[in-house]
Formats: C-alpha cells, sequence, structure tokens
C-alpha cells in the first residue's frame, strides 16, 4: 500500500513539498507543528456511532456489543475487537480487506484500549467463565487525507465514550438483560483518553512534522506514533522506518504531549455538546424548551398519579408532536422522525458535563466550517441550552428502538 | 501470580540477576548452509533462529524498486514456543505487526540503495519464547545479516526494559515481561546511538521515559559488545578452518 503511494508522486511534487519542509513551510500553511482542525459529531440518533474529521481525514467508528462465551483462559474479561475497513472510496490506492495498514492501525488499537487499559474489559463480565460482553469497534475510512492513524484512535476512543450498553442484572447463576426501555444502559468504563499523535520523519529524520497530510505522506521516510492520556502517560509509542537520536525521542514525547492536552479539550468539547444539549437550531430549541417545560411538568404529576399508563399517552403525544417538527427542522433527511415513547425517569445519573469547555477550546471551528461538512449538519450551531428531562427521555428512546433489535435475553 | 517478588529486598530478580545485567547470550553463525546468511541466537531461554536471503532477483515485478532494496521479512513463532501450543505459528496479528516492524526496522539500518531492484528476504522464528522476543529477534536478525554479508549502518542491537519500584530492569524474561509494569523495546545503531526500533507497550509515565530508554541504550552496548566479540571469534575460525 505504501509503495503505491509513493509512486503516485512525481519528482518535481516530491522535490518541491521537500524544499517547502525544509524552509519549515508547509502546503497547507500550517506550520510544522501545527495540528489540523479536528471535528468530532456524534451521532444524534445512535450510541456509539461518532464521526471524526481532522482536516479532510474522515472516519466514522461505531460500536456494537453482544454477549458471547469469554476465551476460557480470560473467564473474566470481556471481548473488544477493532476493525478497521478501508473503502476504495477513501483512497484510489484503498483495497477492500486486509492489509499492512489495517493490521497496523488495529494491532495499534488493541495497544492503546487493551494493553493499556484503558477500558476496563473486567466490567464487561456478566457471568464468570459463561456470559461476557464482546465490544466490537467498526471503523469505516471514509476519506483518507493523511494521517489516518491518529483518526482512527479519536474515532475508537470516542465512540466507545459514547456507546451505551444495555442495563444486565444478575441473580445467582440467571443473568437479566434488560431491554432499553425499562433502564437506562450504562455507559463503558474507560480509565483514560489515549491519544494518539503522530510525527513524520524527512531526510533521514532530519526533518519533524506533526499531523503529516497526504501529500506530506508521500515523501516522508518514518513515523513515530506516539499514544498518550492526559496523565502524562505513554500508552503506546511506535517507531517506524527512521533513526533518531535519544532526545529527539524525548522532545517528540513533549511536543506530544502539549498536543494530546489541545486534542483533549476538543473532544471534550465535542463530546460535550451531546450531554448538554443536542446539536440544535436555535428556534428548534426554543420551541422544544418552551413547549416541553411545560410537558415535563405534566409528567411529573401523571408519573406519581395512579392510572399511569392513561394519562400517559396524552403526554406523550404532545411529545411526539413537538418531537417530530424539531426532528424536521433538524434532519429533513431524516426518513423516520425517531419515536418517543414514555418511560420510567433513568435510574443511572446522568453523564458527566464538562463546564468549562467553550473557554479552553484551542482547536474550534466556525460555522461555516461545520455546515460544509455534511448536509445534516446545515444550520445546526453548538448551542448549550438547558436539557429538560423530555429531551433525555427522547434520546433515550431513539437509542432504546435501535437497542432492541440487537438485545438479547437468556 | 500477584505475589511474585520481581525485586528481592537484595536487589536481585527472580533469576538471580541484578537489574542492569543481560542474560547469558550465545550465538551460533552460519548453521543453516542453504541460506545466505544465519543464526541461532540463545538469550537466557529466548532461542530465535533468523535466516537471510539474498540480495536476489525480486519474485515479483511488484516488489522491485527502482531505487532501493525491497525487504521483506517473516516472524513466526513456533507452536511449541510458548507453554500453551500455539494454533499456528504465523498469521496472527502480533505476528504480522512484529513482521511489519522489523522489516521498517532494518529498511532504516540495512543499506538498501546498494541493491536498487533486488530483495532480500528476512525469515526469523521463536523456537522458545521466555521473554523479549522481538528484543532477540532483532539481534539474530543483526548476526545473520552480518553473516549474509549485506552492508548495512551498524549493528542494530535490541533489549527490553521496564521499570519496577521506579529502577529499571534490562532484558526481561517471561515472567518481568508480563509484569505490571511498562514495557519498553528499544533497538538501536549503538556507534551513532541513534534509535531505530522503539515500541512502549503498557502505560510509561513521560517522566520516567528518559531513565528507561537510558538504560535500554546502555543495555544495548554491552549486547553490541557481546555480539561483536561473537562475530569476530566466528570470523577467526572460519578463516583457519
Amino acid at each position: 500500500m505504501n509503495r503505491s503511494r509513493a509512486s503516485a508522486i512525481s519528482n518535481c511534487e516530491k522535490e518541491f513539498t521537500l524544499e517547502a519542509i525544509q524552509e519549515r513551510k508547509r502546503l497547507d500553511g500550517r506550520s510544522v507543528y501545527d495540528y489540523r482542525q479536528v471535528f468530532i459529531k456524534p451521532s444524534p440518533v445512535t450510541h456509539g456511532n461518532v464521526l471524526v474529521t481532522i482536516g479532510e481525514t474522515r472516519v466514522q467508528a461505531c460500536v456494537g456489543c453482544e454477549v458471547v462465551v469469554p476465551r476460557p483462559q480470560r473467564p473474566t474479561d470481556g471481548l473488544l475487537y477493532f476493525n478497521v475497513l478501508p473503502s476504495p472510496m477513501a483512497a484510489p490506492n484503498y483495497d477492500i480487506g486486509k492489509s499492512s495498514l489495517t493490521m497496523r492501525v488495529e494491532r495499534l488499537l488493541d495497544r492503546c484500549f487493551k494493553e493499556s487499559r484503558s477500558l476496563d474489559t473486567e466490567s464487561l463480565c456478566i457471568i464468570a467463565g459463561q456470559k461476557v460482553w464482546s465490544i466490537r469497534v467498526d471503523i469505516h475510512i471514509l476519506n483518507d487525507s493523511g494521517n489516518i492513524t491518529d483518526c482512527c484512535v479519536m474515532a475508537s476512543f470516542c465512540a466507545l465514550k459514547h456507546c451505551r450498553r444495555p442495563y444486565v442484572t444478575v441473580s445467582g447463576e440467571h443473568a437479566t438483560i434488560h431491554p432499553v426501555s425499562e433502564r437506562e444502559p450504562v455507559p463503558l468504563n474507560i480509565h483514560h483518553t489515549p491519544i494518539c499523535i503522530t510525527f513524520g520523519f524527512l531526510s533521514e529524520g532530519n526533518y519533524l512534522l506533526v499531523d503529516p497530510s497526504i501529500e506530506e505522506e508521500k515523501v516522508l521516510t518514518g513515523h513515530l506514533y506516539i499514544v498518550m492520556n492526559i496523565h502524562r502517560e505513554i500508552c503506546t509509542m511506535q517507531l517506524e522506518g527512521v533513526a533518531l537520536q535519544h532526545e529527539e525521542v524525548v522532545k517528540c514525547t513533549k511536543i506530544a504531549m502539549t498536543k494530546v492536552n489541545e486534542l483533549n479539550k476538543s473532544i471534550n468539547k465535542y463530546m460535550g455538546i451531546r450531554t448538554n444539549a443536542k446539536n440544535m437550531d436555535e428556534d428548534g430549541q426554543s420551541i422544544l424548551t418552551n413547549v416541553l417545560k411545560e410537558t415535563t411538568l405534566q409528567i411529573d404529576n401523571i408519573q406519581t398519579a395512579a392510572n399511569v399508563q392513561e394519562d400517559r399517552k396524552n403526554g406523550k403525544d404532545i411529545i411526539q408532536e413537538v418531537q417530530e417538527d424539531v426532528y424536521e427542522i433538524m434532519y429533513p433527511m431524516e426518513e423516520e422522525p425517531p419515536v418517543t415513547e414514555e418511560e420510567e425517569p433513568p435510574k443511572t445519573k446522568p453523564r458527566d458535563k464538562d463546564t468549562d469547555e467553550e473557554e479552553e477550546v484551542t482547536v474550534t471551528l466556525t460555522k461555516d466550517d461545520i455546515t460544509g461538512l455534511t448536509s445534516i449538519e446545515t444550520g445546526l450551531t453548538s448551542n448549550t441550552g438547558e436539557q429538560t428531562s423530555v429531551n433525555r427521555n427522547s434520546n433515550k428512546e431513539t437509542s432504546g428502538t435501535r437497542g432492541r433489535k440487537r438485545r438479547k435475553r437468556k | 501470580m500477584a505475589d511474585f517478588e520481581y525485586l528481592s529486598p537484595e536487589g536481585l530478580r527472580s533469576d538471580g540477576r541484578r537489574p542492569q545485567e543481560l542474560r547469558v547470550l550465545s550465538c551460533n553463525i552460519s548453521h543453516c548452509l542453504q541460506a545466505d546468511g544465519s543464526a541461532y541466537l540463545q538469550q537466557g531461554n529466548t532461542r530465535v533462529i533468523a535466516t537471510v536471503y539474498g540480495p536476489h532477483d525480486v519474485s515479483r515485478r511488484s516488489e522491485a524498486q527502482h531505487d532501493k532494496a525491497f525487504i521483506n521479512c517473516q516472524f513466526s513463532m513456533a507452536t511449541f514456543s510458548t507453554s500453551e501450543r500455539k494454533k499456528r505459528p504465523t498469521g496472527d496479528k502480533s505476528c504480522l505487526e512484529t513482521s511489519l516492524a522489523l522489516k521498517k526496522t532494518f529498511e532504516a539500518a540495512i543499506l538498501t540503495d546498494t541493491y536498487p531492484h533486488s530483495k532480500i528476504d528476512i525469515f526469523v522464528q521463536i523456537l522458545q519464547s521466555d521473554g523479549s522476543d522481538k528484543a532477540v529477534s532483532i539481534n539474530a536478525i543483526t548476526m545473520a545479516l552480518i553473516d549474509a554479508g549485506i552492508p548495512m549502518k551498524d549493528y542494530v542491537c535490541a533489549t527490553s526494559v521496564t521499570l519496577i519500584n521506579d529502577t529499571p530492569i534490562v532484558d526481561l524474561n517471561y515472567f518481568e515481561e508480563r509484569g505490571p509494569g511498562p514495557e519498553l523495546i528499544v533497538g538501536t545503531l549503538p556507534k551513532s546511538g541513534k534509535i531505530v526500533f522503539l515500541q512502549v507497550n503498557s502505560r510509561l509515565h513521560i517522566d520516567n521515559m528518559e531513565k528507561v530508554l537510558k538504560e535500554g541504550m546502555n543495555g544495548n552496548q554491552r549486547v553490541h559488545t557481546i555480539l561483536d566479540t561473537l562475530i569476530k571469534k566466528h570470523l577467526e575460525k572460519s578463516i583457519l578452518t
């Protein structure tokens, strides 16, 4: 794969890129240590479905979970699989199926999440030796515009963070997997945030780049992948194809540290949007908050009443109408607006909210950038309005309708 | 294995070594007569066999590179090498990853531009695994490449290092590798001190990085002296016979 990439560049183009970098200039106007703009879009409909873009590089990660029999040598550990799926759409030299690229990225992800114990696999155990959760992360490479490794690691992390698995109760040897409509699904236990920073090296390691673009990747001689978390710990590190002095490696880890902090802030920012308030049109937001505040009150009263079932329907209809309107504003492409049903208040507490994310973010996107990305996002802003409880219920329900398809009962 | 004592109060390891002490390293060069270069390397109980073919013509036209040699590397672990019998010797993800990492390492160390349009095959197999598999493989491949007479920038010497109670421990055996500490595998060109192979597994704090890396590089210097004397002895012997 690398070979066909390398051959896809002409000599004069190669020389031009090299000369530019020797003058510490990059083709897209960045300086040597600059990272491209990062944008993360968690799906508002499905849990565990996240789109991550770094510049023009675009990766979508989806998480699925099912109950399986654990490995005999590790009876209390859940399973975690990463599956990198390059498509020929992403770059002309991509083939469908396994290649050295997918293998390298999958192993890096294994080392990031499993071997550095980022995802707590022991918490995925339901009954030791009999039933554990198997988490599978499918990473679709939609567009390769350089630095696919960082994008894949970030997408996997965000998808795992965004994922919810059904609630399970165990009594003796009997486990009950509650449908999402019965119990609030629970997030996965994630201990720390591994973030990958790719360094590219040119002409025998004399020149260094952060976050190489596709043009730059064609002239690179070597890579250094550093995966770190915000606790200043190196989760994984891999050097490829270049000879470096030991001081240079230490310097790279220090650069990586600052980049990890920046990226962590933008991850928090984008993942926090969903928890605070959904991406919403300002009009939609105001309609929803005004009308739904009343219905929330109604429901609260109704739920205390004896004949809950009958009265709930009234509340439900109002919510559903409003909800449908809002979804039409938000997602004109959507065929089926998510169904809203009545349900018990959440038993688990809502996700952590980052309060101070707005000020600190360094990697930010303007509204124009966001709207340019997908047709779905037209007219959306990162509005951090207050979240009504009905709003949250509808969130839960949308995931519920999907989750019910794949739920399993013992 | 929770109570396993990795470092005794006297500062000795489970197999009686001091923290920075390497295992006994012995090497049998040119044991395989069909190959252009071969080496059997034993570091403690880790035994590795490496063979090198080439430089020869490329077997497929797509492999040919106009400016440098193509390096093919295959890493495998014998089914009987681990305590639990492996289902197949090669083809699993970690074997493929190691193959790729070794290939990249030796692309950086071999003077590939001396052999354009040709191919160098490297085959390495773990016969017995007792920790530091990748590091020992790198040492064995270096010996095989020298035996094949392929020009390199320098020896590539590698060791694995971990950190136990803030003490860096060099050349890990199986128990130490499976232990709680982080694992750093570093391969260097000893004369220039340049790093060509670097892998960190598990969490290593950035403040400890420099300490662990330094200790690994010191270990590599010691590996280098041993490998160098072994090569020289082998040459003397082959000249005399």
